[in-house]
Order: structure tokens, then C-alpha cells, then sequence
């Protein structure tokens, strides 16, 4: 009986090419982008849970409020660990984490790489997270300062063919650390990145200043705790909430501050947590579901295509099932044949998807920068996945048009031989509007997506980011050496204006306290602060409203001279920006000067938030990061050119690396940017499988409608008014799937742009605009076969009955 | 064998309804071979479908070897058709997309009988009617006559006490018509198979040893070939 069922099926796939391909590459597609997704999301759930302790772990963050504004970041303050350790019993162990602020460079002989993953721990993180030693013992080695572990990977970067213990490497040409042990390469799959680890106690040393390792205040360090088994993290959080008051408490007081902690779960870290001074960018778990439901939908929009030309060519299996059941066939028999047929389809359809998908990966991972592979879940779980796949598609996709076809009466479909399947048409085209509004909601999504971003490219950031080049001094030795280099550069004539800083709009962000001299030390405010050197101002392009900007020629300015911003004009105080030149404010520092100069807001990180108060001013000191070289229009290509002839001048040792400001800011909308080509690729997909379908039922309307088109033309109707009536039909079901697909576009992508402090805006013209896209491209779609329907000759048609 | 008794068919059309049967009374013994004639319209599909249990009666009762089936379920129907009644069609109704040989099995396969006896019987079937060289064409590589064989052979293939044809040579050539309604004669005489035919043409009639005739739903005429005037006639017509 089963191999009955199986040679109809497929015979009826290799009779019926065109039915056979449509229903093949629609499923195929589909379940190659399901696939593709589940990847995706297989990984972003992986994260950090390879430890073996990972569910008792938990990231100790900080909650509170500042003057001006709350406190919500991931860093902890140093002294911490050790005296929750000792003081709390449900915590088995406390360690610190200090990843480097930007990257370190790290020196081997000839060997010379910037490293972002150089990270100090102490001694103990061995018994909390699973860096698993290859060579060395986790008790030894990182006991002493200057010692450092490295992955295998780093070690045959640095040491191939030899071996790496005992050696020593430099970082930033100043302090020498020696290798005590080898771990295995780290996973990607975690919120943090270590190809080094080097021991903490090392930061007693000038690296961070002497008391690094007792700041009871300072947010600096990460503190992740191991707690005993059965701790409840609510009561855990209550009793370090304790001990905030005991230990914090008489210190913040005064302050006008408050710290709370906030213990995150390891796991939860990637996908929900989105604090400040995250370790890198995390995931979203928004965009993780949100690509969860797109996968569905799209698989579900390939088995619709099933179902939909299943039914419509009902005609044609009519006579079959009738006969089937004169012969003794019982219901569920046909049920059971049907469902094999689209079960042989899915079978089919995913080995094709397969031969997608792995053509497809290469760029996915372009695309989501991962390194996914089709194994990457593991082959049990990945057959299981495929089998599951193929499973409820062919059910899902099966179940309808088999409980349809398998109800035919024997007497209504053997009567004539042109008997003819009708009714389910309602549901045939509710299907397609359903196919369709998912498509009008992520072509939608995807031209928001990317007017947002166009938005972020065009908005006026309150400084000039264009033609500004950006030289970045990582090393001390470069650093001592700033101010010639910055004379030099100078003096070129392709260059406008120089200046360097400590932090910079779209790198590094700082906070100072401070206050108005005239108010007291409890009203003094967190700011973002800008040390820079002079011109700052002047190089980005920031435009002042009142008094001057840092001088050379007032000396004093380098020893305590403020321009504020106008939001800092208001929360610090002052009446307006005229009345605040002059005042004195205070830093954290206790840098004490005047205010010079007061300069409209800019933004200084990503569009995702408001504009803070922002302090700029002027130090004496050789310790600029950023460089920033504002270029002549024309120029840039010589400037280029001429700062790297200089920068190869005086450092013929460390290699020229240079960015532009305003690439470099778009990179603070890296997961936007993903999301926008997500939703565009998959908006594609979606669009192009709907139209196989559509494509699909287009001419079998046409035929159906065969002998209708041959009377209408034999009573003079024309070609174009023809296809205009065959098209209708179709616009209609885009004209519904419009009214259900607009509003929901709506909603979700205003949703989507409330992420952003300044966000673009759309209408109602924007999703009449994607509306009309997709009537275009469904019109062309069906357009051919109402073409070739409407000029067949009609004599042809009619001879038939 | 089969015994009508009232038996009504009508359809509701907004206000009107239409009758395609009205009052039927019809006695069919086994072994008999009757041709059902009549004008288009007149109502003789319709018969056949409720006679082959495809169709339900509006009124009346209709007993197949003395039970009462006017109503009966799926699987009762199904198992009916299974056990005593084949069926030929006028567009032969085969299955495309399979071979002669596999659509003389498909019924074999629901009635779940095994492989070996399975092979057997279709070799034994297509031996009968000549087509053991045509075993692996697909329908559509056979000419209509040769298409209706394979219908009348898996009609038989069942063993049916029973075969309802509609129309079985309406498609074919007078030449392709003759080798049809021989097997129905042989069937008939030879294995004593009840047949029921539907159909236009007297010359098709005449192989029936009884033809009935209808017109406008009601039975205008029955006369056995032996008996030319039927007894049966005045309360057939008692409406």
C-alpha cells in the first residue's frame, strides 16, 4: 500500500514539473531560512553556559542614582570581592575581571598585536569560570603579580613550534609579564573574550595606580560570584544590599548618590543585559524572538504554498480520490496518502534546502558576524532538527489538503470528466493574504530599519563628523611624544586643525564629578567630561554659544578652565550660559577653575540615548588616546599620506593605523545594521516564496478559468481587459493583506525606533510606498499567466466541452 | 438481490425543488442484466449512483440482499463496495499516474489482500483480457477501448456479484463498444455476475436481458428480453 502512495507521489511530482518546482523551492527556501535562524539562535542561547557551574554564577552590577541622572553599568568597585567573599557564607567565591579599557599591545620579540582579550582575574577565577588549563596549575598560576596565562591559540600566534612557559611578553613596551600556563582556546560563545589571563594582583603595580585593588566607590572592575547550591539570588542580592548600606553608606553619604546591586544570572548576560560598560555588545533576546517568529513565518508561508496549490488543483485529484473510494478505499486511507505525498515533498524539498543552506552560510556569517556551522549545535541534535523539520512540514503542510481532497463524494466528482473542485476558495485566499501581509510587515520593517539608520548618518550630531581623521595613540611611547607629532601635523597643508583627548565621541566615554564652587560637595554631579588637548572644540567642529574656547595663549587654561555644555549650564545651575562664565566649578580631581565657554550639546555616544551635560577641558598632560586630524575638504587622500609619512618618521616602530570619525560612529549601530540586513534578507525570502505560490495559483486560475476567458473574448472582450479582470482578483488579496499588514508595521516599528533617544519618523506614506512595491511585484508575478490566458486563442478553449 | 421501494430523489434549488427520481419501485434478482435507457435528464446516473450506494435516496428504501441501506455509514458503504460491487465508468476513471498492472491492484490493496495472491490474481486478469504485454503502460498510452478493459477489469478484479456501469461505452469506437459488452455478456453468463448498465443507445441496451426505461424521474417502461410486456409495469407507474 505505502509504495502505492509513494509512486503516485512521485510520479505526480515528475508529471506535474512546474507544480512540482514551485512547492520544492518554496519549502526548500523556507526551511533553509528556518534552519539558518535556528543557528542563529541556537548560538545566541549558548551563551556562557559551556561553564559547569554556569547556573551558579551571577555578574554583581550596580544600580543607582547619580545627580544627575541614574547609574545603571555592569562594573563593580574593587574592593568588593574579597569582603563579600569573607563576609557573606552563601558565596563560595568572588573574583574580579579588568578587561582593558581599549586593547593592550602585546610584544613578543619581533611579534607585536594589539590584544582586546588581555584581561587580569585573580588568582581564583579557575574555580569559577572554566578556563581549562592545558599546562600549569590553577593553584600557581597567577599566585604572583606579572604572570599570565595564554590560550592555545595566542601561543601558537606568538610562539609557534615553541614553548610558551617561561617566556615573556611586553605589553604597551612598559611592563614584562611572565607566561605560567596555556588554556584552552576560550569559546566565542561568552560575554567576554580572554585570550590572556593575567593576574590581578598585578594592578597593585603603577599599571592603574597603587590602590587600585581597595576602591570602595569606583565602578571599575567586573565581580562575578560562584554561590553554593540551592542559594536564592533574591535573598543573596538583599543581604549584599546590606552590605552596601554598611560599607557604602557612610561614604556615599553626602553625595547625593545611592548603589544598589543587581545580580545578573551568567547566562542571562548576553541576551539581557543591556547596561553600561558591558564587557562587549551583547545580544537581544528581542531580536532573538523576533527572528524565531520570522523563521516560523516563513515556514509556515512555504507550507501555505503547499497547501494552497494542493487545494487548487483539487480538480484534477478529485476524479482519483472518488475512484480511490468506489474501489474500497476508506477516508482515512486517503488521508494517510496525501499526507505521504507532502511528507515525500518536505523529504524532497530539504535535501535541496540542505544544498541552500550550506551555500547560504558563508554570507549568513558575513552577515550576523558569527562563525556558525552546520554542526555547530552538534550532529545529533542538528538530524534531529532536520527530521523534525521535514516532520511538521509535511504534516502542517499535508494535513488540509488531505482532509479536503480525502472528503470528495464519489458521486459529485465521477459524474462528468470535467468535474471541477470548488469551495476552500475563502480559505485559499485568506492563505495569501495571510503570505502577504508577512511580507508588507518585513519589507516594512526593513525600509524603517534602514531610514533609521540613514537618520543616524544624516542627523546633526551637534559637531561636524565629516573629513576628521582618527589617529589612535596606544602606546606610551607614542603618547610622550603627542605634542611634536601634533605640531607636525599641523603645520601640513592638508590638514584644518588638530586636537586629541582622552575619550572621544563614539570611542570611550569618561565621568567626571562636579559641581558649581558655590554649592557644596553633596550637589556635585556625575558628567561626562572630555580631557583633552586644546582645540578640541574647534576640530570637531562644536559649535560655541557663549564666551571662548581653550586658548594657547591664556596659559592658565591649561590648569583648570571649563567650557560646559548647555544641558551642564542646567543641571549645574546656572541661569543661563552668559550667567555661567566666569564661575568657578569643581572636579573630582579637586581641579578647581572657571568656566570659559559655553558649547551647544552633542552627541557623544549612539542616537539609542539622550545627551548628557558635557564638560570639556584642557590637560597638561601627555595622555591622549584619540588623535583627532580635522582634514582640508578636498585633502583627505594627502593627508592620509602626509600624517603617515610623519607618524613613520617618528615611530618607525609601531604600524600606522587610522579610521574616519564618522565610520566610526556608525559602527555604534553594528546590531542596527544587523537587524536592518536580517529583516531585508529575510523580507526578501518571504516575498519571493509568496510569489512562487502566488505564481502558482495564477495559472491555475487561469486554467480553471479557461473556458470563462474563451466565452468573454468570443463575446468581444479585450486582452487588457482581460488581465485587468484576472489581476483584480489578486490586488484584492494585497489590498487586504495591506490593511491588516500596514498597522502592525506601525506599531512594531514605532516600538522598534522608541530604542532610540532620536529616532526618524514614518507614515502612513512610507507603508503606502512598501504597499505598493509589493502590488508591483505580485502584479508581475501573475502577470505572465493572466498574459498567456488572456491571448490564447479561444477557439482552443471552448472546443474541449 | 436488490430491491427498491419509493424511491425519491430531489434537490432544493431556492424555493423549488427539482426531482431527478420520483417514486422508484425496482426488484433486481442476481444474474440479471439490465440496461438502464432514458433521455439525458431523465434520471439514470442518478439511479445508478443510489444503486452503487455513491448517492443517498431523499425518500424511500432501497435493501441490498434484504438489508436496508438508504442510510448506512462510510464504512459500511465502504465495506459493501469492498465485497460485492464493481464499477465502470464512462471516462474509465483510471488512475494516471499508475501502470495498468498497479491500478488492477489498488483495489486488491484495500482489501488488504497478500502480495503473493495479489500477483496472482492481476496476472490472472491480465491474462484474460490480453493485456499482459500492456501490464507496464500508463493509461494514457492505451487507446479508450483498451482504457475501458482495464476499467472492467478492475471492476472484476474484486470478484463484485455486482457491476454498475455508467455509460461504459459512451467514449468508444462501435468496434472498442463490441469487445466491452461481450465480457459483460460473458461475465454475466459464464460467472453469473449481476450488471446494471446505464445507457443511450439501443443497440448497447439490447445486450441487457431486461431493459428499463426512464423518463422524467419515473419508469416509463421495463421489459424483460423474454417477457416483452411486463407485469410489473402498472404499479411501477402507480404514482
Amino acid at each position: 500500500m505505502f509504495r502505492n502512495y509513494l509512486l503516485v507521489a512521485l510520479r505526480n511530482l515528475r508529471s506535474r514539473k512546474g507544480y512540482a518546482f514551485i512547492n520544492i523551492a518554496g519549502l526548500a527556501i523556507g526551511m533553509a531560512s528556518f534552519f539558518l535562524i535556528s543557528l542563529f539562535i541556537q548560538d545566541e542561547l549558548s551563551y556562557d553556559q559551556f561553564h559547569k557551574n554556569s547556573d551558579r554564577i551571577y555578574r554583581l552590577a550596580l544600580r543607582g542614582n547619580t545627580r544627575n541622572g541614574s547609574l545603571n553599568t555592569a562594573f563593580s568597585a574593587s574592593a568588593w570581592a574579597p569582603e563579600l567573599e569573607a563576609d557573606i557564607p552563601e558565596i563560595e567565591r568572588a573574583i574580579r575581571i579588568k578587561p582593558p579599557n581599549q586593547m593592550w599591545m602585546v610584544n613578543y620579540e619581533t611579534k607585536q598585536f594589539y590584544e582586546k582579550g588581555f584581561i587580569f582575574a585573580d588568582s581564583t577565577v579557575f574555580e569559577v569560570f572554566d578556563f581549562n588549563l592545558v599546562r600549569g596549575d590553577p593553584q600557581q598560576v597567577l599566585a604572583v603579580p606579572f604572570t599570565v596565562v595564554v590560550s592555545e591559540n595566542v601561543a601558537a600566534r606568538y610562539f609557534p613550534g615553541e614553548d610558551p612557559i617561561g617566556k615573556t611578553i611586553n605589553l604597551d613596551s612598559a611592563y614584562d609579564f611572565v607566561i605560567t600556563g596555556v588554556m584552552e582556546d576560550y569559546p566565542e560563545q561568552s560575554h567576554l573574550n580572554a585570550d590572556f589571563l593575567a593576574s590581578m594582583s598585578t594592578l597593585r603595580t603603577p599599571i592603574y595606580g597603587p590602590n587600585f585593588l581597595e576602591q570602595p566607590l569606583r565602578p571599575q572592575v567586573y565581580t562575578y560570584l560562584l554561590v553554593s547550591e540551592g542559594t536564592d539570588a533574591a535573598l543573596l542580592q538583599e543581604k549584599i544590599a546590606d552590605y552596601f548600606d554598611r560599607r557604602l553608606g557612610p561614604l556615599l553619604q553626602g553625595q547625593g548618590a545611592t548603589m544598589k546591586p543587581l545580580l545578573q544570572p551568567l547566562t542571562d548576560i548576553h541576551l539581557r543585559s543591556n547596561l553600561e560598560a558591558e564587557i562587549q555588545a551583547n545580544g537581544s533576546i528581542a531580536t532573538v524572538m523576533t527572528l524565531g517568529a520570522i523563521a516560523l513565518f516563513i515556514l509556515l508561508i512555504a507550507c501555505i504554498n503547499y497547501m494552497n496549490l494542493a487545494t487548487a488543483r483539487s480538480a484534477g485529484r478529485a476524479r482519483e480520490v472518488g475512484m480511490r473510494k468506489v474501489l474500497g478505499a476508506e477516508r482515512g486511507q486517503l488521508i494517510r496518502q496525501f499526507m505521504g505525498e507532502s511528507m515525500v515533498i518536505a523529504g524532497v524539498s530539504v535535501v535541496f534546502a540542505l544544498l541552500f543552506l550550506m551555500a547560504a552560510l558563508p554570507t549568513f556569517n558575513v552577515l550576523i558576524e558569527k562563525n556558525l556551522s552546520l554542526l555547530s549545535a552538534g550532529i545529533f541534535e542538528t538530524i534531529a532538527v532536520f527530521v523534525g523539520v521535514v516532520l511538521v512540514c509535511g504534516l502542517a503542510a499535508g494535513s488540509y489538503p488531505a482532509f479536503f481532497l480525502s472528503a470528495f463524494q464519489p458521486a459529485t466528482v465521477l459524474k462528468g470528466a470535467s468535474s471541477r473542485g470548488t469551495g476552500s476558495n475563502a480559505l485559499r485566499r485568506g492563505l495569501v493574504v495571510f503570505q502577504f501581509t508577512t511580507s508588507i510587515v518585513l519589507i516594512a520593517a526593513t525600509v524603517v530599519v534602514f531610514k533609521q539608520l540613514e537618520y543616524t548618518r544624516n542627523k546633526n550630531l551637534g559637531f561636524d563628523r565629516e573629513n576628521i581623521l582618527v589617529v589612535q595613540l596606544t602606546d606610551p611611547n607614542i603618547r610622550n611624544d603627542y605634542q611634536i607629532l601634533r605640531q607636525r601635523v599641523e603645520a601640513l597643508p592638508s590638514v584644518k586643525a588638530v586636537s586629541a583627548s582622552q575619550s572621544g565621541p563614539g570611542y570611550l566615554s569618561q565621568y567626571q564629578m562636579v559641581r558649581r564652587q558655590a554649592v557644596a560637595v553633596e550637589d556635585q554631579e556625575y558628567d561626562l567630561t572630555f580631557l583633552s588637548d586644546f582645540d578640541f572644540v574647534e576640530t570637531l567642529g562644536i559649535k560655541m554659544v557663549a564666551g571662548r574656547s581653550h586658548s594657547r595663549d591664556h596659559p592658565a587654561d591649561s590648569l583648570g578652565a571649563f567650557i560646559i555644555s548647555e544641558k551642564a549650564v542646567a543641571t549645574l545651575g546656572f541661569a543661563s550660559a552668559e550667567d555661567a562664565i566666569n564661575q568657578n566649578v569643581v572636579l573630582s580631581g579637586g581641579l578647581v577653575g572657571p568656566v570659559i565657554g559655553v558649547v551647544e550639546d552633542f552627541h557623544s555616544k549612539s542616537l539609542h540615548q539622550r545627551m548628557e551635560p558635557t564638560i570639556i577641558t584642557v590637560i597638561d598632560q601627555q595622555a591622549f588616546f584619540y588623535m583627532f586630524i580635522r582634514t582640508e575638504a578636498n585633502s583627505t587622500r594627502e593627508a592620509i599620506a602626509d600624517v603617515g609619512r610623519i607618524w613613520n618618521d617618528m615611530y618607525p616602530a609601531y604600524v600606522y593605523e587610522y579610521s574616519f570619525l564618522d565610520e566610526d560612529l556608525q559602527k555604534m549601530y553594528a546590531a542596527d545594521v544587523q537587524l536592518g540586513r536580517l529583516f531585508g534578507g529575510f523580507a526578501l525570502l518571504t516575498i519571493l516564496i509568496a510569489c512562487l505560490g502566488l505564481f502558482g495559483l495564477a495559472s491555475y486560475t487561469a486554467e480553471q478559468r479557461t473556458k470563462e476567458i474563451g466565452v468573454r473574448k468570443v463575446m468581444g472582450a479585450s486582452v487588457v481587459g482581460l488581465m485587468m479582470m484576472l489581476i483584480r482578483d489578486f490586488a484584492v488579496y494585497i489590498g487586504i493583506a495591506f490593511a491588516i499588514g500596514a498597522p502592525l508595521a506601525y506599531i512594531g516599528m514605532h516600538r522598534w525606533l522608541d530604542t532610540f533617544a532620536y529616532a526618524t519618523s514614518f507614515g502612513i506614506g512610507t507603508l503606502l510606498l512598501v504597499g505598493m512595491l509589493t502590488l508591483i511585484i505580485s502584479v508581475a508575478t501573475v502577470s505572465y499567466q493572466t498574459f498567456r490566458a488572456a491571448t490564447a486563442n479561444p477557439v482552443d478553449s471552448l472546443r474541449q466541452e | 438481490m436488490i430491491k427498491l421501494e419509493k424511491i425519491t430523489k430531489s434537490y432544493l434549488h431556492g424555493f423549488n425543488r427539482t426531482f431527478v427520481l420520483r417514486n422508484i419501485n425496482l426488484e433486481i434478482s442476481e444474474g440479471e442484466f439490465v440496461s438502464v435507457m432514458g433521455p439525458s435528464g431523465s434520471g439514470k446516473s442518478t439511479l445508478l449512483h443510489i444503486l452503487g450506494m455513491l448517492d443517498e435516496p431523499s425518500s424511500g428504501t432501497y435493501c441490498f440482499f434484504d438489508k436496508p441501506v438508504q442510510k448506512i455509514s462510510n464504512r459500511k458503504r465502504t465495506d459493501l463496495h469492498r465485497e460485492y460491487i464493481g464499477f465502470v465508468f464512462q471516462a474509465y476513471h483510471l488512475i494516471d499516474d499508475l501502470t495498468v498492472y498497479e491500478n488492477l491492484e489498488t483495489p486488491l490493496l484495500y482489501k488488504k489482500i497478500k502480495g503473493s495472491e495479489r500477483k496472482s490474481m492481476v496476472a490472472e486478469m491480465l491474462d484474460r483480457f490480453n493485456m499482459v504485454a500492456k501490464r507496464d503502460l500508463f493509461p494514457s498510452q492505451l487507446s479508450g477501448g483498451q482504457q475501458q478493459l482495464v476499467g472492467v477489469a478492475r471492476a472484476l478484479i474484486m470478484q463484485p456479484k455486482l457491476i454498475l456501469a455508467d455509460e461504459p461505452t459512451g467514449n468508444l469506437h462501435t468496434s472498442q463498444g463490441e469487445v466491452v459488452m461481450d465480457w459483460f455478456r460473458r461475465l454475466n453468463k459464464e460467472l453469473g455476475v449481476t450488471i446494471i448498465q446505464v445507457t443511450h443507445s439501443e443497440h448497447w441496451a439490447s445486450y441487457g436481458d431486461r431493459i428499463i426505461e426512464l423518463e422524467d424521474g419515473r419508469v416509463s417502461a421495463d421489459n424483460s428480453a423474454t417477457e416483452t410486456v411486463s407485469t410489473e409495469l402498472s404499479h411501477t407507474e402507480s404514482s
